[in-house]
C-alpha cells in the first residue's frame, strides 16, 4: 500500500483534483470529513497540518506527499522534491512599508538589524544570511501585516498571493525571493527501496500535470 | 534528577545489551576477514577534518578547544582518523591497511533528527588498487547483516563518479549546482537548472533529466546503458552489482543513479543499507579517493559505518532473564559467592538477591519468568512458573545461558 500525505486547508481541493485526475481513487477522500486516515483501494491517505506534512514524509509515515515547497524549505527535513504540481502558485518575498523598501536599494549594510516579522523564521534567516546581513526575526504564526503597522518590524517575510492583503495594510513587495507552488515529495527511503512501486502513481501525476499545463 | 542534554540519551536494557551482542558480532566477523580493531582518538584536530569533510558536513562538527590550546573537535569521522592513523604509521608497501571499529561520532543533527551522538561499527580498507576490494567490502557487509539475523536487509548502489563525468562540459558553477541540487533531494530544482543551462547540449541534457530517475533492481543498469554514451561509465558499478548477485545477494540489491553523497569525499561506488525493503536506514558508505589524494596518496579505499543503534533495533532485542536467582538468606556472604563462581565456571546465567526478607526474595524472582529461584539458606531450588521444588542443586549448574 502507497500512502499519501496531504494538507488540509485551502491546497485539499488542488489535491484531491490532481490525484483525481491522475486515475488514484479519491472517492473515500473526498468524503473524508473528520478522519485523518482515509483507505481508498491500494492507497492510504493521511491528512495533516501543512507544517507537519515534509515531517509525515521525512519520518517514513508516508511515502509521497502534496505540499507547498515554502513549507518543505522552512521544515529543512530530508525529503526528495520530485515534481511541480505548477498549482498553489504564489511567492514568497519580503515586504514593507515604501520607507523601508528605500533600505532595501542601497548597500546590504542598510539591512544589518532589520527587525523582520514572519512564520518562516528559517527561510528568512537563511535568505537574509545568503544576502549577508544580519536580522532579528519576530516570529509571528498570522497576522503578519500587522507588525510594520504596530511598529514591532520593519519588514515582513511571507508568501503573497494576489498581493491584496499588503496593499489593505500599505504594504508593497520589496523583493521577491522564491517561486511557490505545489510540489510532490518523496521519502527519501521509499525512493529508494520501493521506486517500482512508487513510479507508476508517480508518472500518472506528472502525466496529468503535463497534460493540464499544455 | 540529572538529565542528559538534549540531543544525548543513555541506552540500557535490552537494547544496550543486544548492541553490546551486534558489537561482539560483528567485530569478531571483520577479524576474521583481517580486518583489525582500530581505536581512534576521541577528538580530531580541526584544521584536517575541516579540510577534509564535504560542506554541509562541516557546518555538523562539534567544535571545541582542548586544555593544551589546540582547536579541535568531537570525532566527527572516521575515515579521516583512520587516513590519518595509516599515514603516520605505515608505508606504501605496507598497504593495504585493513581495519575494523565500533566508536562513536559526533555531529550536530539535522532536523528532525536530534542526537548528537552514534555509536558506528564498520570497517576500513585503505590503499588497494582493485575493484576487488569493493567487491570485498560490499559482500563482507552483506555476510556480516546476515550473520546477525538481517538477512532482509536490502543495499542500494550509487555511484558518486558518474554525475561529475556527465557535467565535465560544464561551466564550474553549473555543474557545482547541479550537484547540490541532486544531492539535496531537490529534482524539480535540478531539472529547471538542466533545461535552462545553454551550456548543455541536448544529448547530454535528455541524460540528465533521466538520471535521477533511474532507479529500481539491478535491471536499471542495461536501461542506463542503452543511455549512457560512455560504455565504461557503469563498469564500476556493474561489477558490484554482478558479484552481488553471484553471491546470492541480487533480491536485495536495488541501484539509484541519482544518489549523490559528498563529492569531494567520495568518488566511486556508494551504497546506503536498509534493514529491509521497508526498513530503515542503518548506514552506509563507499569509496572515497579524492579524501585519499588529499592526504598525499594516490590509491583507492573503501569503507563503510553501520548505527549500532539501529542494528540492535533491527534485530528487535528481547528481555534477557537470567536463568537463575540465587538467595543466600542469612548464610555468611562467600558461601554465595563461592556458589555463584560455579555457575560462572557452568555458564549459567544468575544475578543473587540480596533481600533479607524471603517471601519479598521470592516475589522479585516471580517477577522474572522462566527462572529458577536458589534458596541457598534452606537449599533447595524451585522452578519459577511450576513451582516445583528440588533438594538436589546439580542441575541448577547445568542450566546454560
Amino acid at each position: 500500500m502507497t500512502t499519501i500525505a496531504l494538507p488540509t486547508g485551502r491546497s485539499l481541493g488542488d489535491c484531491v483534483e490532481i490525484l483525481k485526475g491522475a486515475g488514484l481513487p479519491t472517492e473515500n477522500l473526498s468524503n473524508a470529513g473528520r478522519h485523518l486516515v482515509v483507505a481508498d483501494g491500494p492507497f492510504r491517505y493521511l491528512l495533516g497540518k501543512p507544517t507537519d506534512i515534509p515531517t509525515l514524509v521525512s519520518q517514513g509515515a508516508a511515502d509521497l506527499a502534496l505540499v507547498g515547497n515554502d513549507v518543505t524549505d522552512e521544515s529543512e527535513v530530508d525529503v526528495t522534491e520530485i515534481l511541480d504540481t505548477g498549482r498553489g502558485k504564489c511567492f514568497m518575498a519580503v515586504a514593507g512599508t515604501p520607507e523601508t523598501a528605500v533600505r532595501f536599494d542601497g548597500h546590504v549594510t542598510n539591512l544589518m538589524g532589520l527587525r523582520v516579522a514572519t512564520k518562516y523564521v528559517r527561510t528568512a534567516s537563511r535568505t537574509f544570511e545568503e544576502w549577508g546581513a544580519q536580522i532579528r526575526v519576530l516570529n509571528l504564526n498570522g497576522s503578519v501585516e500587522l507588525a510594520p503597522a504596530l511598529g514591532l518590524a520593519n519588514c515582513i517575510f511571507d508568501i503573497v498571493q494576489t498581493g491584496g492583503t499588503l496593499k489593505a495594510n500599505g504594504l508593497v513587495v520589496i523583493r521577491r525571493t522564491a517561486e511557490v507552488s505545489l510540489r510532490l515529495i518523496a521519502n527519501r527511503s521509499a525512493l529508494q527501496l520501493r521506486w517500482s512501486v512508487l513510479r507508476e502513481t508517480v508518472d500518472a501525476i506528472q502525466k496529468f500535470v503535463a497534460d493540464a499545463t499544455n | 534528577m540529572n538529565l542528559t542534554p538534549r540531543g544525548c540519551s543513555s541506552i540500557g536494557g535490552e537494547l544496550a545489551s543486544c548492541m553490546e551482542k551486534t558489537r561482539d558480532t560483528a567485530l569478531a566477523f571483520f577479524a576474521s576477514y583481517g580486518y583489525n580493531p582500530f581505536n581512534p582518538a576521541e577528538f580530531q584536530l580541526l584544521e584536517g577534518t575541516m579540510k577534509n569533510l564535504p560542506r554541509k558536513r562541516r557546518d555538523r562538527i562539534i567544535a571545541l578547544s582542548t586544555p593544551f590550546g589546540e582547536p579541535c573537535c568531537l570525532r566527527a569521522d572516521i575515515t579521516i582518523s583512520a587516513l590519518s592513523y595509516m599515514s603516520t604509521h605505515y608505508a606504501p608497501e605496507d598497504f593495504p591497511l585493513r581495519l575494523c571499529y565500533a566508536e562513536r561520532i559526533f555531529s550536530a543533527p539535522t532536523p528532525p533528527k536530534e542526537n548528537l551522538e552514534d555509536t558506528q561499527v564498520g570497517v576500513e580498507l585503505l590503499g588497494w588498487e582493485s575493484p576487488g576490494s569493493d567487491v570485498e567490502v560490499v559482500a563482507m557487509l552483506m555476510r556480516a547483516l546476515d550473520r546477525l539475523g538481517l538477512d532482509e536487509s536490502v543495499i542500494v548502489l550509487g555511484d558518486a563518479s558518474i554525475l561529475p563525468q556527465l557535467l565535465t562540459e560544464l561551466p564550474a558553477d553549473i555543474s557545482e549546482k547541479l550537484i547540490e541540487q541532486l544531492q539535496d533531494g531537490a529534482y524539480c530544482d535540478f531539472m529547471q537548472t538542466v533545461r535552462n543551462a545553454d551550456a548543455i547540449t541536448p544529448e547530454s541534457r535528455d541524460i540528465l533529466l533521466e538520471l535521477p530517475w533511474l532507479k529500481g533492481g539491478p535491471d536499471v543498469l542495461a536501461e542506463a546503458q542503452k543511455i549512457f554514451r560512455s560504455s565504461t561509465l557503469l563498469t564500476p558499478l556493474s561489477t558490484l552489482c554482478g558479484a552481488l548477485e553471484s553471491l546470492g545477494y541480487g533480491g536485495r540489491v536495488r541501484v539509484d543513479l541519482g544518489f549523490i553523497r559528498d563529492l569531494n569525499y567520495y568518488r566511486g561506488p556508494i551504497f546506503n543499507v536498509y534493514s529491509s525493503n521497508d526498513g530503515d536506514l542503518l548506514g552506509g558508505g563507499g569509496r572515497y579517493d579524492g579524501t585519499l589524494a588529499d592526504a598525499r596518496f594516490t590509491c583507492q579505499a573503501i569503507g563503510f559505518g553501520l548505527s549500532l543503534r539501529e542494528l540492535a533495533i533491527a534485530r528487535k532485542p528481547e528481555p534477557e532473564t537470567p536463568s537463575v536467582i540465587l538467595w543466600p538468606g542469612d548464610i555468611p556472604h562467600e558461601r554465595a559467592i563461592l556458589f555463584a563462581e560455579e555457575l560462572v565456571t557452568a555458564g549459567t546465567s544468575f544475578i543473587i538477591s540480596w533481600e533479607p526478607d524471603i517471601e519479598k526474595a521470592r516475589k522479585f524472582a516471580h517477577n522474572r519468568p522462566g527462572a529458577w529461584w536458589v534458596n541457598l539458606r534452606d537449599g533447595y531450588s524451585e522452578e519459577i512458573a511450576t513451582g516445583e521444588r528440588t533438594t538436589d542443586l546439580s542441575h541448577i549448574k547445568e542450566l546454560s545461558r
